[in-house]
């Protein structure tokens, strides 16, 4: 078995998934595609911690995460990253509208929801992944939904003057 | 447009999974590689340039040394220490600085308990290291590993490492663990007495009945959307599921299940602790728009088959998840905040513990005593004694409802 194996056989696994997880993330599927695949680069680069960890996919996810933080951060600071068509896949207009939302929250907030929820990670692994106590993961998720509900409301003024 | 809980339990990840463009590895390995090369010789050009600026540093201190204008003390500017990486895992443990992450206590006996203590490798906790204490006689002796994984007590005195991949582990108090074997037979009832039940895999659970002491084990059919098993003293498990509300639970450790449904609308369910003997608690999240409304709250006083529904708070909220039932009946549950508080600001009114005025849960008052820990958040656990209530960074638990605190070893 080469060095890479591992890294490989996580690949095959957990690609797909990851870039499930991460879509709602980044609110955009070929973007969660790229920092899925960089998170994979990294295994490679950094191998032997990789082999080292008692669970691949979410060492992977963890890095995933923090790369779309820096891609996000750089797109703040102008980065050529700025995207000009954003792709999603074949989904309702609800979810989409729910995924264009999540866009408007905080990071913070808006991984552990699309972690918690979309990705359906229990709390201690969003908080693994997110790097944050699980308490501070609640409490995003708590105030998520609440920013959420109001902006799907306000995205729909009928349902609005419902709720 | 469609309810926001119904939304955010749609299959979006799935739909996204499905439409991914797989790449190419050997690519992504190419790169990989390059990065580690390009890092290496980034790594040994910045300690060249180091030797250069030491050497050239040293020099100009020779020099001034050798002129004749006394040198100045200067303050050294104060550093944090670095934090060495490499740590064991009673390093991690007995660090002053770790934080308890997860306590989980056996209902049946407090002093087994697991802790996962989070020693933070900077300010913001993105790097961490996690190790599990590990006890049988309340931390009098203690087992520590390094786990990247959460314990959840299921019963026959040990715990399942949730939270990786591969087969399900079982943890001792002894700190052995135990793989579970025979996951790929035919899913039935467990088979043997005093077999656990513990879920694995990311995402999609999959459950198995293992022997603790073997891990000899076998696919185990439990009821769909299982998400949760909760143990009681009495060794009752109670299920929590997503999708439809309904209290599940089984009296003959997972060979039958009963299930009655609740009647929410259509917020999400949080199960108190309570020994079998009291009334059964279940909190709704209200009208979905945040995660942990105390909306209302489904109570049973016979054992699961029929459940009234009781208003707790609406204008304003209470938020809050921690709850349980007091042996004499008394609803308690930890409020963390109000929906009128100000972002950042004081909150509206008190915080921390409450309890009900007797049998009325819709009469919430806060306890005395609990002040000190307000704004922490503690962990309510039914054990054989009575309704447990742990503050774990505090290292103080309380056994009569918040009234007085006792030391709780956690490690």
């Amino acid at each position: 078995m080469t060095d890479t194996d591992a890294v490989h056989e996580a690949f095959e696994a957990s690609y797909r998934r990851l870039v499930g997880q991460l879509y709602a993330v980044c609110g955009d599927l070929t973007e969660a595609e790229e920092v899925v695949a960089e998170a994979f680069a990294r295994a490679v680069q950094h191998r032997r911690r990789f082999e080292q960890t008692d669970n691949p996919e979410a060492w992977l996810r963890t890095v995933a995460v923090n790369v779309s933080r820096t891609r996000h951060r750089r797109r703040l600071l102008g980065s050529r990253l700025e995207r000009t068509e954003v792709r999603h896949p074949e989904i309702g207009d609800d979810r989409l509208a729910l995924v264009t939302a999540l866009r408007q929250l905080p990071a913070a907030q808006r991984e552990a929801i699309a972690l918690h929820y979309l990705a359906d990670l229990p709390v201690h692994e969003v908080a693994a992944a997110t790097g944050a106590p699980v308490g501070t993961v609640k409490a995003r998720l708590s105030r998520g939904r609440q920013a959420l509900a109001l902006l799907l409301n306000d995205n729909n003024p009928e349902e609005a003057r419902r709720g | 447009m469609a309810d926001l809980d119904q939304l955010l339990r749609s299959d979006i990840a799935a739909a996204a999974a499905d439409a991914a463009r797989v790449p190419d590895f050997s690519p992504l390995e190419r790169r990989g590689t390059r990065q580690r090369r390009v890092r290496s010789t980034g790594t040994a050009v910045v300690a060249a340039a180091i030797v250069v600026v030491i050497a050239a540093t040293a020099t100009q201190f020779v020099r001034e040394d050798r002129g004749a204008t006394p040198v100045t003390p200067t303050t050294p500017t104060p550093t944090t220490p670095s934090m060495p990486v490499n740590l064991t895992a009673e390093q991690i443990v007995d660090d002053p600085r770790s934080r308890a992450a997860s306590i989980v206590i056996a209902p049946e006996d407090p002093r087994i308990r697991a802790v996962v203590w989070r020693l933070c490798l900077d300010d913001r906790c993105r790097r961490h290291r996690e190790a599990v204490a590990v006890t049988d006689d309340g931390f009098r002796t203690r087992s520590t590993l390094v786990a990247n994984a959460f314990p959840l007590y299921v019963g026959g005195g040990v715990f399942a490492l949730q939270g990786r991949l591969g087969p399900p582990l079982l943890l001792h108090p002894d700190g052995h663990i135990v793989e579970v074997t025979g996951l790929q037979s035919e899913p039935g009832p467990p088979e043997l007495p005093g077999e656990v039940i513990v879920s694995y895999g990311s995402g999609v659970l999959r459950w198995v009945a293992a022997d603790p002491t073997t891990g000899r084990g076998h696919p185990v059919t439990v009821p769909e959307n299982l998400r949760i098993l909760r143990l009681s003293p009495g060794g009752r498990l109670a299920g929590e599921t997503l999708g439809e509300g309904s209290y599940t639970w089984s009296d003959n450790s997972g060979a039958t299940w009963s299930s009655t449904p609740l009647d929410n609308d259509p917020g999400l369910l949080v199960f108190a602790a309570s020994r079998e003997s009291e009334p059964i608690a279940v909190l709704e999240g209200g009208d979905g728009a945040t995660l942990f409304p105390l909306g209302f709250v489904h109570r049973s006083t016979d054992g699961g088959q029929t459940f009234e529904r009781l208003r707790l708070f609406d204008d304003p909220m209470a938020y809050g998840q921690n709850a349980g039932v007091l042996p004499d009946g008394r609803l308690l549950l930890n409020i963390e905040g109000w929906s009128d508080d100000e972002p950042g600001g004081e909150h509206a009114r008190p915080i921390g513990l409450h309890v009900s005025n007797g049998n009325d849960w819709t009469d919430l008052r806060p306890v005395d005593g609990a002040a000190p820990y307000a704004e922490a958040q503690p962990d309510v656990v039914a054990t054989k004694d009575g309704l447990l209530i742990v503050y774990g960074q505090e290292g103080k638990a309380s056994t009569d409802g918040g009234q007085t605190w006792q030391d709780f070893k956690l490690r």
